[in-house]
């Protein structure tokens, strides 16, 4: 067994146990502390032993201690983070201790102080992956040299190569692909920012000058809340942890904190304490309930039932707050009873197409709702039935959204029908229904929501409860953890030069030119709304497109896509057929379909991101349908990754504590942090900044060796590729890290994120920094609140205090969607609909994420951490289901679909909902013949949300188009393997 | 028990198997669990320990060549000379001698009367040397003496020698030719989780003649 | 120093003051943040990295080392009772992996990245942890909570009376239990006396070890590892004597902090604040206002107290929640978390 010789604590070896037959001291230190007796000294008398046993030990007692006080030594300390890695949680403090060159261990800082005297602190802030970091960076996965593949993709051979060669060969791909069909040749697939906030800058402006395709990350991974972003026109609107000290009422939803938000548990345990109460709406009875108060057991994919029934009950025990939901919400506008679609002026005098109506409460007549501000000119009516005349002369019967999703409130979702539905008990839809109408309540809607095939639903359904209880805009109240400001990364992808040069106003005076070009065509128009076309056009420049787009036309998932076994059976076509429908109607273009159809992908660049392990079923549909396109698969990595087996070179990058980065932080932990170059990285590991200069140099060189000088980019315009690599550096300005992160402190304290005159030596000596605003960038809008550092974090309070509109349809919180394609599902209101069969009919679902012990996948192959669970996959089923299929507890079980099938060992539990089951998931070469459980996942997206041609129906970097990963509830049988 | 003087090497009184050993005059000894009342004090929790002193008898023979004394120790026992797993022990056997006149060896001495044993365990490459005025005050001494061992596993059975110089002391029992002290031993069944006070024992001091 | 010829044991246990920890595991997540620096800081020295000093483990469940309830030691009554050692495996075994096998050597998808037990070289069938979340209970009502442990530093030490070495003293300056790495001569008596199996053998050393908390840190006036990196707040350390610290607050005055296994009759010096659990459903399916974590559980754990300690939980929330305030819910809160470590609260940057 050489792996464990390799593996070994040390190399001394061990001279005291039969290695052969027991190998548990293998590799250890050998006898250190045996006693011998060389000679025999001068006689002594009897009275010496008397002597040796009494008092005189006192100085071998020290001696001993220095066995543990010797640990407690260190050459140096420095600043240390995990960069990005658990971004809305994340941005910890961490001393980190060098000993001998070595990076010996780490330990928080905690330093992060409460917003004032009256709120709980954050610290110590700080995970278990985070306190054991050290170990990555000297574990048996780190990639330390280039490695040039010599076998079959995936089979493990290699060579070693030096940084010229792999960089050339690259080079010459790239070179090939640009030359043989133009630019959608080159793909970054969706960078994961857990690189560093300089390497995905670097990604992307790499990806920019190349005018290659990055499909999008955060849409690709499904992080993006769509019920969110349809309901308010947006989704980034997040709070600070410290937020839940002021509600009474916490829910927590479709996520699971215990495991993914370590650092902020807290937060929920202490509002707990405080007086409020925690609910946690799960199928399972998950890591995070041992903190609740109350388990709500919904069944897998079935939670809109269980947040209808809330509001089934709060409308029905008048217990709404009608002022709120007068003011915030479509609800009181007017929908025709003959055509589904709200009332507007273009029915009613030939005006506005975007102009609604609503009831005035006492004239009981039709006034205009104002598309300016949210404010209502007098009580509205909700409830009824009225009639209006348009301008053709028929008159028609309209009813407020309200009374509508009243009806179907009444009709579907009592709590007896709601219970039925969901699989929450009839008591507890009850008590909370009315607890949410009484109380501060607040909620933490994890991406469960948005990895679930209905997930919209579940948040449509979620919003409305909290509008009618009046539960947003205000302290202790908010959906998720999840603002930022990344205007460092953002800006540095693009921008054409340095901030002291006026890079920074060049890009203000382009977002600037749309805000005015837009208020000129609407003046009720808001920033918000011009920001977003702002957005929409840098996003285009970036190469970043809607990933499903890509999948489906490029990685062979129209087969799953298209399926119609699996597909909602309440849609009136295939994926397909609504994309060809949106494309026909020119909701999405060729800007958004790169590579085009009829191009095929040939370099596939890989930043610490790890598609054979997220992309549903991608461990399957990449190696046979996408791999074999492409004439180069490159990763810079830090460590080898299941992706990395499959590449045709991987660069080795430095990591965390060897190379200057900065964390962007959320607003869950709203701090930046710096990392400090604490010890060289090892080998011939580089900053994957440098990396991709080098690259670009390269493409440089071999261009001008083939005698080539410029190419053509997707625009029909030229671009020089000795050009390149001095844009990159921006003529030597951005050389290294540190060149960078100097950079990324002017660029936060230009967009104001940053105090006015905060410098990189002072970042540099504090190690942290809080934000002042959330920057310039979209986050800044779409939170609805101006950042106060001395108060916790809450959003859309604009909207509610100030009345500011919401950048939707209606302008208003929206729950009816009169889009046809919405009218013909049976969407338009929130509703409930059973998860389709995805998969097939078999009876178990599949649900997961997010690993205890692992952020994503770069800590699922480190020993010390393995060592800390089973060190294998498991899939937790309950106990019941296993003595049913014959499995027990520890035995390996076969999980299959109508797709895929592969192996797993089971862990029997009574807190697994009977017909569910559990995998956090875990590396593809952790598994059998490297079939992981996410080749089950399909992932397919919801075909409704190709929908446009509606205000908030569109996409920009990181916000909306349909999400390939929905694999929440996904079809399985299992039998014992 | 009598050491007589043979011409031989030193490495041939470490030799268990040597023809030299013919001419000892061994001794059958008799062992005995020790008893656990008597570490009640030290360790209420040995004291609870049952089923030890698995070896019951252990025969013992002694040499000399006039510059190191050797005592050979053979007992039948299966074979435990690894640490296995963490509850495992090994074989072990020690022999002791008095420091003063008087010192009791069933509880290894007593204050103001120390012993003095050699250990020797089976999965340490060398033996050493112990100083004790009762069982809680054992210490480990190191460089006092050239203590060695020689054992040998063979057909179910410990073939151990243990051999020092004759003459030196430094605060260890003064073994010389021509003399007499008092022997005691103890053996350890590492099987049999036997270690510290857990053990087989000889019983109290018998006259150890060292002959010219 | 509290070494005395002869090892008195009245002189060896002495100690003037007692550090202590409180550990709430209303708040404990499971996170193994403890468990990672301590291991990280103590146990990977050679024959260390089986150990888990301080652990965290799913109960019900088995816990660390596997089955240390059943594994004897302690007192009844005041008599010492017979323990046994555990094994590697039950002490968490040490995984190994086949990294390269995987990356390098060209076997493809013939190979899987898989632990083997470092004891046995087949795949592992226990190991530290390795019935997380597992819990107990039936469906609906399935419970389970998070256990975090480490060493009792015990008022009576069973390890102590155990040691026939006179090896293991208290600190007499704090309480903090140590073993002497001169004396120990690995007999591992301690190891079987310790009912919570907190000592664990050093087999290259041949020696005993246990959890020393932090001792070089403490003596800087850093509060321990596994305490001060606790994210979930869940920890309180300081003097039990010290009626500023929470930890006294927690014991002495409210109560609310209970040793684990009293009954064991070592005098343990960590407490627990007891899980006030989630709401149980009735036979019906229907809510109910009760803990689904029964009491009998709980008392099998910390003892009779629990049910007076839930109430006193229960009525100082409502306080909290009627917006009366209580200095109990704020001590639990802790709004400035160096309150909660007695006055250890210097940066870690002070080194031996």
């Amino acid at each position: 067994m050489d792996e464990r010789v390799k593996t070994g604590a040390a190399a001394n070896g061990a001279s005291t146990v039969d290695a052969g037959r027991r190998n548990f001291l293998k590799g250890s230190g050998g006898l250190g502390l045996s006693l011998s007796l060389p000679s025999f000294a001068t006689a002594l008398a009897p009275g010496f032993v008397g002597e040796a046993l009494a008092g005189t030990k006192v100085p071998a007692y020290a001696k001993w201690e220095d066995i543990y006080r010797n640990e407690w030594k260190w050459d140096k300390v420095t600043w240390g983070s995990h960069l990005n890695i658990c971004w809305p949680q994340g941005s910890c403090k961490f001393y980190v201790y060098v000993r001998n060159g070595i990076v010996w261990r780490e330990e928080q800082a905690a330093q992060t102080a409460a917003c004032n005297a009256d709120y709980v602190d954050y610290n110590p802030l700080g995970c278990q992956k985070g306190a054991a970091f050290n170990n990555n960076l000297y574990g048996d996965e780190r990639i330390k040299y280039p490695l040039k593949r010599v076998g079959e993709r995936g089979e493990g051979k290699w060579k070693r190569v030096s940084w010229d060669e792999a960089t050339a060969d690259i080079a010459d791909a790239i070179i090939d692909g640009l030359e043989s069909q133009g630019s959608d040749a080159f793909i970054l697939d969706s960078p994961h920012v857990h690189a560093g906030s300089v390497a995905n800058s670097g990604g992307y402006r790499m990806t920019y000058l190349l005018d290659g395709v990055s499909p999008d990350n955060n849409v690709d991974i499904g992080d993006t809340y769509t019920g969110a972003f349809h309901t308010f026109g947006k989704m980034h609107m997040g709070y600070s942890a410290d937020n839940l000290l002021d509600s009474e009422l916490i829910f927590m939803t479709c996520s699971n904190w215990s495991y993914t938000y370590p650092t902020g548990y807290h937060f929920m345990t202490e509002a707990r304490y405080k007086g409020a109460e925690v609910v946690v709406v799960a199928p399972d009875f998950n890591p995070t309930t041992p903190g609740a108060d109350i388990h709500v057991p919904v069944k897998v994919g079935r939670d809109a039932a269980f947040w209808l029934g809330l509001c089934q009950v709060m409308i029905d025990e008048k217990l709404i707050d009608r002022q709120f939901v007068s003011e915030q919400t479509d609800l009181p506008l007017l929908v025709r009873s003959d055509t589904g679609k709200f009332l507007s002026a273009a029915d009613v005098d030939g005006g506005h197409a975007k102009q609604f109506y609503v009831i005035d409460e006492k004239t009981r007549a039709l006034r205009q709702a104002p598309r300016g501000t949210l404010r209502q000119d007098g009580p509205v009516a909700l409830e009824g039935t009225f009639s209006a005349k348009l301008h053709d002369g028929k008159t028609v019967e309209v009813r407020p959204v309200f009374q509508l999703m009243k009806d179907q409130l009444d009709k579907e979702f009592t709590p007896e029908k709601a219970s039925a539905k969901s699989g929450a008990p009839v008591s507890l839809i009850r008590e909370l229904g009315r607890k949410v109408a009484k109380k501060r309540t607040l909620s933490y809607i994890g991406f469960t929501a948005a990895k679930s095939y209905h997930g919209d639903l579940f948040e449509r359904s979620m919003y409305l409860a909290m509008a009618l209880s009046g539960n947003w805009g205000k302290p202790g109240t908010g959906f998720y953890s999840w603002a930022y400001a990344e205007d460092n990364m953002f800006f540095l992808a693009v921008m054409n030069k340095p901030t002291a040069q006026g890079g920074m106003n060049e890009m203000a005076e382009m977002q600037k030119s749309f805000h005015e070009r837009l208020k000129k065509e609407d003046p009720t128009s808001t920033d918000e709304m011009a920001d977003i076309e702002f957005t929409k056009a840098v996003t285009v420049a970036m190469g970043a497109v809607p990933p499903a787009m890509w999948l489906y036309n490029h990685a062979g998932y129209d087969q799953l896509y298209n399926n119609k076994a699996w597909a909602d059976p309440s849609l009136k076509t295939t994926f397909g057929g609504y994309l060809k429908e949106a494309i026909d109607k020119g909701w999405w273009t060729k800007d958004h379909l790169r590579p085009a159809p009829d191009k095929t992908p040939q370099v596939y660049m890989m930043i610490s991101h790890n598609p054979i392990r997220r992309k549903r079923s991608g461990a399957k549909l990449y190696p046979e349908v996408l791999f074999p396109k492409l004439k180069m698969i490159f990763a810079m990595e830090v460590r080898m990754s299941s992706s990395a087996m499959y590449a045709d070179i991987v660069l080795p990058c430095a990591w965390y504590y060897e190379k200057h980065e900065i964390t962007t932080p959320c607003s869950g932990n709203p701090f930046f942090t710096f990392v400090d170059r604490a010890v060289a990285p090892p080998g011939e590991c580089k900053e994957e900044w440098e990396g991709m200069a080098l690259i670009l140099k390269k493409v440089g060189e071999r261009a001008k060796a083939r005698g080539l000088t410029e190419f053509t980019d997707h625009y029909g315009k030229k671009r020089r590729y000795d050009e390149l690599y001095s844009k990159f550096v921006m003529d030597g300005h951005l050389l290294t890290n540190e060149d960078c992160v100097k950079e990324m402190v002017q660029i936060n304290v230009a967009a104001d994120v940053f105090p006015k005159g905060y410098t990189y030596e002072k970042l540099r000596k504090e190690g942290q920094v809080k934000f002042t605003s959330l920057g310039q960038s979209v986050a800044k809008y779409a939170c609805g609140n101006e950042y106060d550092p001395n108060k916790p974090f809450f959003p859309l309070r604009w909207h509610v205090d100030d009345r500011k509109v919401y950048p939707t349809h209606t302008r208003r919180a929206q729950f009816y969607f009169d889009h046809d394609w919405y009218l013909e599902a049976g969407e338009a209101l929130p509703t409930h609909k059973d998860p389709p069969m995805m998969g097939g009919d078999h009876p178990f679902q599949i649900t997961g994420g997010h690993p205890r012990v692992s952020i994503h996948s770069a800590h699922l192959t480190n020993a010390h951490l393995s060592r800390l669970h089973r060190g294998q996959p498991v899939m937790h089923m309950n106990d019941h289901d296993a003595v049913a299929l014959g499995i027990k507890d520890g035995e390996m079980a076969k999980v299959f679909n109508d797709f895929a099938s592969c192996q797993i060992m089971v862990r029997t539990a009574p807190n697994i909902q009977p017909k569910q089951c559990v995998v956090y998931f875990w590396e593809a070469y952790q598994y059998k013949d490297w079939k992981p459980y996410d080749i089950l996942l399909l992932g397919i997206p919801k075909a409704l949300h190709l929908a446009g041609g509606y205000e908030q129906f569109r996409y920009y970097y990181l916000n909306g188009s349909p999400a390939p990963a929905t694999d929440r509830g996904v079809r399985v049988s299992i039998e014992k393997a | 028990m009598k050491a007589k003087r043979i011409d031989a090497s030193n490495d041939a009184l470490l030799d268990a198997a040597s023809p030299v050993w013919a001419g000892a005059e061994g001794e059958s000894v008799s062992m005995a669990p020790t008893p656990l009342m008597l570490v009640k004090e030290v360790s209420p929790f040995l004291a609870l320990s049952q089923d030890h002193g698995a070896v019951t008898s252990l025969r013992a023979a002694a040499l000399h060549n006039g510059g190191m004394l050797a005592i050979r120790l053979q007992w039948a026992a299966p074979k435990h000379d690894r640490i296995v797993d963490l509850d495992s022990f090994v074989d072990g056997a020690a022999v002791m001698f008095p420091v003063v006149r008087g010192a009791p060896a069933a509880t290894m001495g007593a204050r103001g009367k120390p012993t003095n044993a050699w250990y020797w365990k089976a999965n340490t490459p060398a033996p050493y040397e112990v100083v004790a005025e009762g069982f809680a005050s054992v210490q480990r001494l190191a460089g006092r003496s050239d203590l060695k061992a020689a054992a040998h596993y063979r057909d179910g059975q410990w073939n151990l020698v243990l051999g020092r110089s004759l003459g030196k002391a430094d605060g260890l029992v003064k073994l010389e030719a021509g003399g007499s002290t008092k022997i005691a031993f103890a053996v350890w069944s590492g099987g049999n989780s036997e270690r510290s006070g857990r053990k087989s024992f000889s019983g109290e001091f018998v006259d150890f003649e060292i002959l010219k | 120093m509290a070494y005395v010829p002869g090892g008195s044991k009245k002189e060896l246990r002495k100690a003037d003051r007692q550090l202590a920890t409180v550990i709430d595991l209303n708040k404990c997540l499971g996170c193994q943040t403890c468990s990672v620096a301590c291991k990280n800081l103590w146990t990977k020295r050679p024959g260390t990295e089986h150990m888990r000093w301080a652990n965290v483990t799913t109960y019900p469940g088995k816990g660390y080392p596997r089955d240390y309830e059943k594994k004897g030691g302690g007192f009844r009554d005041g008599e010492p009772q017979p323990g046994k050692i555990p094994s590697v495996i039950d002490s968490g075994d040490n995984f190994q992996f086949n990294h390269n096998e995987v990356y390098y050597e060209g076997k493809g998808q013939s190979v899987r990245l898989h632990p083997v037990s470092n004891v046995t070289g087949k795949e592992p069938e226990w190991g530290y942890n390795w019935d997380e979340d597992q819990g107990g209970g039936q469906w609906p009502n399935p419970y389970f909570f998070y256990f975090a442990r480490m060493c009792n530093h015990c008022t009576k030490p069973a390890c102590l009376e155990a040691c026939p070495t006179g090896a293991i003293f208290k600190r007499e300056k704090d309480g903090i239990v140590l073993i002497d790495q001169d004396r120990c001569k690995g007999h591992r008596h301690c190891v079987e006396a310790c009912p919570y199996k907190a000592v664990y053998f050093n087999p290259v050393a041949q020696k005993s070890e246990k959890c020393i908390l932090c001792f070089p840190r403490i003596d800087k006036g850093i509060a321990n590892a596994c305490n001060r990196q606790c994210t979930g707040r869940v920890r309180a350390f300081g003097y039990l004597d010290d009626r500023d610290s929470q930890v006294h607050k927690l014991v002495a005055k409210w109560k609310v902090a209970l040793p684990l296994h009293a009954e064991y009759g070592t005098g343990p010096n960590v407490f627990y604040v007891p899980p006030m659990g989630a709401r149980g459903f009735g036979s019906d399916g229907e809510i109910t206002d009760g803990s689904r974590i029964p009491l009998d559980v709980l008392e099998g754990l910390f003892g009779p107290e629990v049910r007076r300690v839930l109430d006193v939980l229960r009525t100082e929330r409502a306080k909290m929640k009627a917006g009366q305030g209580s200095e109990l819910m704020d001590i639990l809160i802790s709004k400035k978390w160096t309150d909660r470590f007695g006055g250890f609260t210097n940066d870690p940057l002070t080194q031996s």
